[in-house]
């Protein structure tokens, strides 16, 4: 017999037990009504109902896009303030004729009018367990298409080692496992390991190293095809490439942390893109929102009230007006707040002032045609030890007569300042003389470079957000609450700094604030 | 000034209702002030900030309150490149290309608008980040300043017939690496910044620990009572 009581006739104990605050979160658990948090990626305010909300987003970048949205779609209000002429902030997609605006360094985009030719100079690759910024992917119907990531047929240079020649990426990788593999199978002493290994443990230990360095039946490494063949292996056998010389595959600084990049969670293929830029995920925000957005709105002073925030701002005219609302989130960069009048608390601004500003630092070329294919390159991203340090090929195009090409992309902050601090001429000079030692042509066959270095973007100032252990220790937590009704977002509050996800996640994380107090306020009334 | 007065006993209601509008709570003088304050915001307020208190993540000193002589004599130092031009002068080499496109009349403009602003006051957020100070022997600093007190003041008031600038109010931070700076004659050593050299020579001997401690005293220039 069944003894189960059903949904309603819980809901109505509850009730009487508890009062509507008491079915409310009992519904809700049931699945019955919106929760505030529905699984992984995903974020479902509670309608506004009869108590719509104003809220004051400053900046446009995804975090305040993505929270204006989702407030939008609950019945609130938004206006939201945009310093530059362009929303996404730092999902930014270049293309023929866009203006970079950097600080006293105006560039223009010099790319031929082509739906391919794009360099997306902020985020440029998702890795599919970056739910929530999938989920928008399709609920704006933004077509994505493989990127690639990891390619064993791309390039490793590294001035220290083979004569600062480029080998491929696979004869690195293999070589390199292959001494390691051979190294530890002839030295693990089972005496030396946890007891818990014993005797058919250790043989399959040494299969497991076999196996993984391609080690013959002596336990030595002799090269192996993994690497790639020197010559044949269609119609004729394949003939083995030399295997190379430990101590240089040492001397090279791949092995620190570039050889393993593609064990990364956030860079493991496959990888997507949107099809035609990054900025498709704006744009999609944009046709839905961009009705509340306002450009060219420089804030430039936030007042926290008792029932709300007033933000000031210089309008695209130059005019001076302000907004007043029941909630600011703040989408801006901590280090530019600070420099607003304001009357946050001096603990707060301490928090705002803590992390560093990145300069993170990208430099694209158009091709003059797909001489990377021609190098069995399809995709995918070689390395180098010089301050470009990496050069990306474009998955998409294949085969087609031109493409852009990722002549630069220094994330680590000396060779990203020592990038930054050129010219932008000087920066393309030293992007080819630093290419040229990956493809030897390099020079002729690149064209229009064009750089973003983000550390002087304007209204931006910086890339990714640099938190020490001890600036998150002291600071972090202060900036990821809110002070009276003002919320700091972005990929800046997140553990997360320099991914788009993390910047949508610390929008649901405020936004989850606000659902509380509005829930909360709604039941004391 | 343009601070913006708000009225939080407004009504609840009153708040949902207001929408974007002009800021009629805008003091007078706003208005009289509005274009070299849009010069001021569109070309300088990203780093120095609205109101050029300047910005320690920036990289941006104070402005505000400095004399207007000598703000626009240093913004014509950058337009001219006897400033910002040294290669290791990172800071003043980032600033040098902002001036490019301003005529004279624009550098007049903002240096005035920059002097009639108030500096920062003694318990400012900006001195709470400001560290670079700390460390600093203030005493032996005051007994330092003395030398620098006949160009700068005793308060550190600035003195414009002397090309001195003000000094109170002055971010550490900054103070202290313009020293280093015409210590290592990042600054100071180009042949047409005069009042540049004058203070290359006369900080010629500090030592760090000399920095460190007139910093101190330079500092305390900006607490009450003194």
């Amino acid at each position: 017999m069944d003894t189960r009581i059903s949904r309603r006739q819980l809901l109505h104990a509850v009730g009487a037990a508890g009062g509507s605050a008491a079915v409310h979160a009992a519904a809700t658990a049931l699945g019955l009504l919106p929760a505030v948090a529905r699984g992984a990626g995903q974020i479902a305010l509670r309608p506004a109902g009869g108590r719509p909300r104003h809220v004051v987003v400053i900046g446009a970048g995804i975090a305040g896009l993505t929270a204006a949205y989702e407030l939008r779609k609950a019945g609130h209000r938004c206006t939201v303030l945009e310093a530059s002429h362009r929303p996404g902030g730092r999902n930014l997609t270049l293309r023929s004729g866009d203006v970079i605006d950097e600080l006293g360094a105006r560039q223009t985009c010099e790319f031929d009018d082509h739906p391919d030719l794009y360099f997306n100079a902020g985020p440029a690759r998702i890795p599919g367990n970056h739910t929530s910024l999938l989920r928008y992917c399709r609920e704006f119907d933004v077509p994505l298409e493989i990127f690639v990531n990891d390619n064993r047929s791309a390039w490793v240079q590294d001035d220290a080692a083979f004569g600062g020649r480029p080998i491929r990426n696979r004869e690195y990788m293999t070589d390199a496992r292959g001494f390691l593999a051979e190294l530890l199978a002839k030295s693990v002493d089972p005496r030396a390991l946890d007891a818990r290994l014993d005797a058919d443990d250790h043989e399959r230990l040494r299969e497991f190293l076999r196996a993984y360095g391609d080690l013959d039946e002596t336990l030595a490494y002799h090269g192996s095809d993994r690497a790639g063949y020197a010559s044949g292996g269609m119609t004729t056998p394949g003939v083995k490439k030399p295997v190379r010389d430990f101590s240089e595959l040492l001397g090279a600084n791949f092995w620190r942390e570039h050889m393993h990049w593609g064990e990364l969670a956030d860079q493991t293929a496959p990888m997507l893109q949107p099809v035609g830029g990054m900025d498709r995920i704006v744009d999609g925000f944009m046709r839905r929102i961009g009705d509340a957005v306002e450009l060219r709105a420089a804030a430039h002073e936030i007042r926290l009230g008792e029932a709300g925030v007033e933000v000031a701002y210089t309008g695209a005219g130059g005019e001076v007006r302000a907004v007043r609302a029941d909630y600011c989130l703040n989408n801006m960069p901590a280090h530019l707040v600070v420099g607003l009048r304001h009357n946050l608390p001096a603990r707060y601004v301490r928090a705002l002032s803590a992390p560093e500003r990145g300069s993170l630092f990208k430099l694209a070329f158009q091709a003059k045609r797909r001489f990377w294919e021609d190098e069995q390159i399809y995709g995918g991203i070689s390395w180098t030890n010089q301050d470009i340090t990496q050069i990306w090929y474009p998955p998409h195009g294949i085969h087609s007569r031109g493409g852009v090409i990722l002549g630069a992309y220094a994330f680590d902050d000396a060779p990203g300042t020592r990038l930054t601090r050129l010219s932008p001429a000087e920066r393309i000079e030293a992007t080819l003389a630093q290419g040229e030692k990956v493809h030897p042509d390099y020079r002729q066959l690149v064209e229009r470079g064009v750089s973003v270095a983000w550390y002087r973007m304007n209204h931006v100032l910086g890339c990714s957000t640099r938190w020490t252990d001890e600036a998150t220790r002291d600071h972090f937590a202060t900036l990821q609450n809110p002070t009276g009704r003002h919320y700091m977002v972005g990929d800046q509050i997140s553990y997360h700094p320099g991914w788009q996800e993390g910047a949508i996640q610390s929008a649901y994380h405020a936004l989850q604030d606000i659902d509380r107090r509005e829930r909360e306020a709604a039941d004391a009334g | 000034m343009q601070h913006l007065r708000l009225g939080w006993a407004l009504a609840a209601a009153a708040v949902l209702a207001a929408g974007a509008r002009p800021a009629t709570a805008q003091a007078p003088d706003d208005t009289a002030a509005s274009a070299p304050r849009g010069l001021y915001a569109a070309v300088c307020a990203s780093c120095h900030g609205t109101d050029g208190r300047g910005n320690r993540q920036i990289d941006a000193p104070v402005l505000a309150g400095l004399s207007a002589a000598y703000l626009e004599r240093q913004l014509h130092g950058f337009r001219r490149g006897y400033r910002g031009r040294h290669p290791e002068d990172r800071e003043g080499v980032e600033m040098r290309p902002m001036v490019n496109g301003l005529g004279d009349a624009d550098l007049a403009t903002l240096g005035a608008w920059l002097a009639a602003q108030p500096p920062p006051g003694p318990a400012g957020a900006e001195a709470a980040t400001d560290t670079e100070a700390r460390g600093g022997d203030p005493a032996r600093g005051q007994t330092l300043y003395a030398a620098c007190a006949v160009c700068h003041g005793r308060s550190g008031e600035g003195n414009d017939a002397l090309g001195a600038p003000r000094l109170a109010g002055q971010a550490g931070w900054y103070t202290a690496r313009q020293l280093r700076k015409f210590i290592d004659g990042v600054r100071g050593s180009h042949p047409d910044d005069t009042s540049g050299a004058s203070m290359r020579a006369s900080v010629a001997d500090f030592d760090p620990r000399d920095v460190a401690d007139v910093v101190a005293w330079i500092e305390a220039l900006r607490e009450p009572g003194r």
